[in-house]
């Protein structure tokens, strides 16, 4: 090669090379083959998947069937379902449920009201409401009218995308409602807050109240009708069912309390006549529960398609041991059992207890970890009422009725009682609705002198046996704490002895307060 | 001296670009006039050197937020429609480069023709943005995780290497040529401030047994140190739920919370140490290579999690840790600085022997190997290096594998 070749060869070689390098010192091109949030609404089925989504965190653990890509990271993926959670912290404290898995740490001590600060349970629960809400809260930033206007959205979708924008903040309303009743003062987040923010200040529980009611009231004209396409989501009744709820136990939450409006609301899901008391108490439970005409907010379960180790999976397999194929699945987990003051809540003549099983069993309940002892209340099976089981063995159909049209009976019966307006009359045949399907006649009916508040509560008891509202009922009552009702386990010991008015709150996580320095810690802990 | 410019597309746009610099100076000794006399001294030379350099090393696309498809069946009714659903990731879209500012002087030395040869090194390094996956806050993010920048620490210590002819064959006799290193770390978070918070501490280091966390983030304590509650012991055996605070005095059960916890140790060794020989005699020639750890610490989350009798009211029958023998627990004690146990170890990591002959004029070779050889350790449960930072959760004892073979050449 003479000099002249070398000469240019190499000037076209740096020129080349200058070339290609100024190619390479855009940064910012955004990723074309992930899926990030700059490109995800180029398909407009995103928005009805995003919106699943918060649907789907009440139902399942991640986005994997089953398990393996979890929401929240905590070494057992089974112990992070929200609703098994919920289940848990509002039924193994009271006189209803008691769980044998003594190896798990932190449970045993939901059974006895002797939790600490470092219980992973209350942990792993406040992790899941403040997993929704962020999500509920990218959902209405990604669906403002401009965002839409921006990716020219067209106005039948932007139609549905109202409704859709309702029923976010309706599960939102309701994470923040277990959030208070759970948890007392938690942080306020909402659309306004961006992700990775300063850690949030810590908001009172009358202000997340004054907030969830404002939210759905506002929310409750655009919400899905009632139909054949709003089974699993938010109607209006179910908004109206969350309202009578707050308002009974506003006199906890804020200390004022408003007997009026659960009374209004409950008459209003009564009166919308889209539901009516099924004839069949036991078919709500079952695995064709989605046809009951009661239930009017359901957590969707499918053996198929919808499949995890929390809710209604866990409650169908934990209340099981042997002959675990006669109630749809392959193999129970031999955890849950009566109390032995909920073994007797009915007595004979009652069919809403003939799914307990005390074949060589008694009430008693002297160690908890002792399968062997308790009733077992396999209340939630995986077959359907005509007997054959559900599509798989392992993971229900078995939905989760969250809000049914016989607790909206309850309510104002309780609310007229406790003066919240209404008559003595329309209150007795309410309960005694209640009654006539559970004596299958009018045996059971009750005289108006017999219902009393007390009567009530017992009935509640009764009606919503393992429901989980059995701990937001006995708060109310003022009976979950304190010496007034000793039961089983309750602070330690098998008959029950008093325990302190801090265990009316589950305490903020420990580590939730060493992340967020804005928290303090509840009362007592 | 060097320069360069380099950016990632990994981080924030505001932040993708760093400069690394580099200086190195050197002199060798061994040339000046004063030294060059001495006849054993065949090789010395100081050295210094400074840089910078940047880590991307995290996930791509962390700063955004990125959508992961559920499959078929974490899907939700609708009336009677299944709908798969997508969910966004824990994003930080402030993420940038870790950066390493690092100082070195360095000694190399030559004795007797090369006959022993080696160095020793003194660094010091400062890292900053130090990327970390670490628990947040709840409700500012999608997860109760996140991929962040979230403080500095330092790393100081020194390291040593010796090539050594320790035996120099006459004719075919016996040979010895051993490799020497050691080398001695001690590390430093020295603050932190995710999101410009004033929390002082990060918990971190998952352990198995649903929830908790082991380790924590600290500034003026070295990463990833053990955050435990310090046991109490009566009449040398631990009493169960017991715990003691600074002064010594017994915490009550009631008020135990997490900051009772106390920094006690950390998974890094102080001290490696390794050693690795190469014999020869006629045909015959015998490696080996033997590995020292020193000062690092385990937590036995085997033992911690399977260590208490409880766990045989479990539905389905379970092995017990033999942990369980000596704490007597009956319930578990997860966070018991019991369970953190010193791993310091020597393994024999290889050996190999060999032999090489001629036939008709072939040579062949014959060898014996054994990899894992021999561990020897204080530490109870099955291998001091098992498991991630310090947490063994293994079961699964290291294979000792013993191979032999020949080697022919056609």
């Amino acid at each position: 090669m003479n000099r002249k070749t070398l000469q240019a060869s190499t000037v076209a070689a740096a020129a080349l090379l200058s070339l290609a390098a100024a190619g390479c010192t855009d940064l910012t091109t955004e990723p074309k083959s992930t899926i990030t949030d700059a490109n995800i609404f180029n398909d407009q089925n995103s928005y009805r998947a995003l919106l699943a989504k918060l649907y789907a965190g009440l139902a399942v653990t991640g986005q994997r069937g089953q398990f393996g890509q979890p929401d929240i990271t905590f070494p057992d993926e089974g112990f992070t379902q929200y609703v098994r959670l919920l289940w848990e912290m509002e039924e193994l404290p009271t006189d209803e449920a008691v769980i044998a898995w003594g190896g798990d740490a932190g449970l045993t001590e939901l059974n006895t009201q002797s939790w600490g600060t470092n219980n992973v349970f209350p942990q792993m629960m406040y992790y899941r409401i403040f997993f929704q809400v962020p999500i509920a809260n990218e959902f209405l930033r990604q669906t403002t009218d401009a965002k839409l206007a921006s990716r020219g959205v067209g106005s039948a979708l932007r139609d549905t995308i109202k409704t859709y924008r309702a029923e976010a903040r309706f599960l939102r309303a309701l994470s923040y409602w277990h959030a208070i009743d759970l948890f007392g003062n938690v942080p306020l987040v909402t659309e306004a807050d961006q992700p990775g923010a300063a850690p949030p200040k810590q908001a009172t529980r009358s202000e997340i109240y004054a907030f969830v009611v404002s939210e759905l009231l506002a929310i409750k004209p655009d919400l899905p009708q009632v139909g054949p396409n709003s089974y699993g989501r938010a109607t209006a009744p179910a908004a109206d069912m969350l309202l009578a709820k707050l308002y009974l136990n506003a006199g906890v939450y804020t200390g004022t309390p408003n007997y009026a409006g659960a009374l209004t609301s409950a008459q209003a899901v009564i009166n919308s006549g889209f539901y009516s008391l099924d004839p069949n108490y036991h078919r709500m439970f079952l695995a064709d529960n989605n046809t009951s005409p009661e239930i009017i907010f359901a957590v969707t379960q499918d053996g198929l398609r919808t499949q995890g180790y929390g809710c209604v999976t866990f409650l169908v397999h934990a209340s099981v041991g042997d002959g675990a194929p006669a109630y749809g699945i392959a193999g129970g987990w031999y955890g849950l059992r009566l109390k032995p003051q909920a073994a007797a809540f009915y007595p004979s003549g009652d069919v809403r207890n003939a799914y307990f099983d005390s074949t060589g069993r008694t009430p008693a309940v002297s160690v908890m970890t002792n399968w062997g002892q308790g009733i077992l209340a396999p209340k939630y099976q995986n077959v359907k009422s005509n007997g054959q089981p559900g599509s798989d063995n392992t993971f229900v159909d078995t939905d989760y009725p969250m809000f049914r049209l016989a607790e909206a009976h309850l309510i104002y019966a309780e609310a007229h009682l406790r003066g919240g307006g209404g008559t003595d009359s329309l209150a007795l045949a309410y309960v005694n609705a209640l009654r006539q399907r559970a004596y299958g006649g009018t045996t059971g009916n009750i005289t108006l002198p017999q219902l009393t508040l007390p009567f009530v509560l017992a009935e509640r008891g009764r009606e919503l046996l393992w429901e989980g509202h059995r701990r937001t009922d006995l708060v109310r009552y003022g009976m979950f704490t304190g010496s007034g009702y000793l039961y089983g386990w309750k602070g330690g010991t098998e008959l029950g002895i008093a325990t302190l008015p801090k265990y009316d709150l589950y305490p903020l996580p420990a580590t939730e307060l060493v992340a967020n320095p804005n928290l303090k810690q509840n009362p007592g802990y | 001296m060097s320069v360069r410019r380099d950016g990632s597309s990994r981080c924030a746009p505001s932040d993708a670009w760093g400069k690394v610099p580099s200086v190195a100076v050197a002199w060798r000794l061994s040339q000046e006039s004063f030294l060059r006399g001495l006849p054993a001294l065949t090789d010395l030379k100081l050295r210094a050197s400074w840089g910078k350099t940047g880590n991307q090393n995290f996930a791509n696309y962390q700063q955004y937020s990125t959508y992961v498809v559920g499959d078929a069946s974490s899907a939700v009714q609708f009336g009677n429609q299944f709908v798969s659903t997508i969910r966004p990731s824990a994003v930080d879209r402030n993420i940038k480069w870790e950066e390493t500012r690092s100082y070195d002087v360095g000694l190399d030395f030559g004795f007797l023709r090369q006959r022993f040869s080696g160095a020793i090194d003194w660094y010091n390094k400062k890292t900053t943005d130090l990327i970390f996956t670490v628990p947040i806050a709840a409700g500012t993010n999608f997860s109760n995780v996140l991929t962040t920048n979230i403080g500095s620490m330092k790393n100081s210590g020194i390291e040593l290497s010796l090539d050594a002819q320790l035996l120099k064959p006459v004719g075919t006799g016996l040979s010895w040529t051993a490799d020497i290193t050691g080398s001695h770390n001690t590390n430093r978070l020295l603050s932190i401030n995710p999101f410009g918070g004033s929390t002082q501490q990060i918990l971190v280091g998952g352990i198995a047994g649903v929830g908790q966390t082991i380790q924590v983030l600290e500034p003026g304590q070295p990463v990833n140190s053990f955050l435990v509650y310090r046991q109490n012991y009566q009449n040398g055996r631990p009493v169960e739920g017991s715990y003691l605070d600074e002064n010594g005095d017994t915490i009550p059960r009631a008020s135990l919370n997490v900051g009772n916890r106390r920094v006690y140790h950390d998974p890094a060794p102080k001290w490696m140490l390794s050693q690795s020989s190469y014999m020869t005699y006629r045909n015959f020639d015998f490696s080996f290579t033997l590995r020292a750890w020193l000062g690092n610490y385990v937590y036995n989350n085997v033992a911690s999690n399977n260590g208490y009798y409880q766990q045989l009211a479990r539905s389905s029958p379970y092995n017990l840790s033999t942990s369980v023998l000596q704490t007597g627990f009956v319930t578990n004690q997860q966070l018991s600085d019991i369970y953190v146990e010193d791993g310091s170890f020597v393994r024999l990591d290889n050996l190999k022997f060999g032999y090489s002959f001629k036939y008709r004029g072939q040579t062949i070779y014959l060898f014996a190997a054994a990899q894992n050889v021999f561990t020897i350790t204080g530490y109870s449960g099955v291998d001091p290096t098992a498991g991630l930072n310090g947490i063994d959760n293994n079961i699964y004892p290291r294979a000792r594998t013993v191979t032999g073979g020949l080697t022919v050449r056609f």
